[in-house]
């Protein structure tokens, strides 16, 4: 908990949850570029609702775009939003559409951080390291 | 590695849209499709209007489920399409809440 509080401080609830089990076993390094890219990658929840509602105005299923889901967009747009029943649920959910694709995007950001920065068990011998 | 969950873990984790998706395709799947159109449960409908672009869309969810394509097609075209992204959606959902992280270094 202590290294979500440092690096990724403007996480609240269960994202902080999953994010701080995420850099339980990280190191300095690791979870800096973790909160680096997962930031980049983290969708809004604001947003989400923002895009949902412009459903009102004829554009259903921006949020379903935003959130990379081409097909849910496609159906939500061109059925006013599943007949405003699928917005008016999202608009409800919104917090939770957001929560579910961070979720996937981290699991994701944190495989790709061990494998980009694994940790060394005795830095100073790697030949490779030296002109860095 | 990746460690098999209980299964009232497993329920507990269904996220809530899931079981929203499931219980809606159910619905739609147990109504008769030649009977009283759906629009009691339309909000438009409440609203006084008449034309709405997803109207059809549940009569034609419920003709595919009883295996009439052309039917459904006639109901609305998106009918197919959208049982096949929301199962689609629902699928993903469950992966993706039964997945285990499980990382190391």
């Amino acid at each position: 908990m202590a290294k979500v509080i440092r690096y990724m401080p403007e996480l609240e609830g269960d994202e902080q949850l999953h994010i701080a089990t995420l850099m339980t076993d990280m190191n300095e390094e690791q979870a800096e570029n973790f909160a680096h890219v997962y930031r980049q990658r983290k969708k809004d929840a604001s947003i989400v609702l923002i895009t949902n509602l412009l459903v009102f105005i004829g554009l259903g299923g921006l949020h379903r775009f935003y959130l990379g889901q081409i097909g849910m967009g496609l159906l939500y747009l061109f059925t006013a939003g599943l007949c405003f029943i699928g917005s008016i649920v999202d608009a409800f959910n919104y917090k939770q559409l957001a929560y579910q694709h961070n979720r996937e995007q981290a699991d994701e950001v944190a495989a790709l951080i061990y494998g980009a920065f694994p940790i060394r068990e005795a830095p100073k011998q790697l030949p490779e390291d030296a002109g860095e | 590695m990746t460690r098999r969950l209980a299964l009232p873990v497993r329920l507990r984790r269904l996220p809530w849209e899931a079981a929203w998706w499931t219980v809606a395709l159910v619905s739609l799947a147990c109504t008769d499709p030649s009977g009283e159109g759906l629009l009691r449960l339309c909000p438009l409908d409440w609203l006084g209007l008449t034309f709405c672009p997803g109207c059809g869309l549940g009569h034609g969810i419920a003709h595919l489920f009883r295996g009439d394509l052309a039917a459904s097609v006639h109901a609305h075209p998106l009918a197919p399409l959208a049982v096949a992204v929301l199962s689609h959606r629902i699928a993903r959902l469950v992966r993706s809440a039964w997945r285990q992280p499980s990382f190391s270094n």
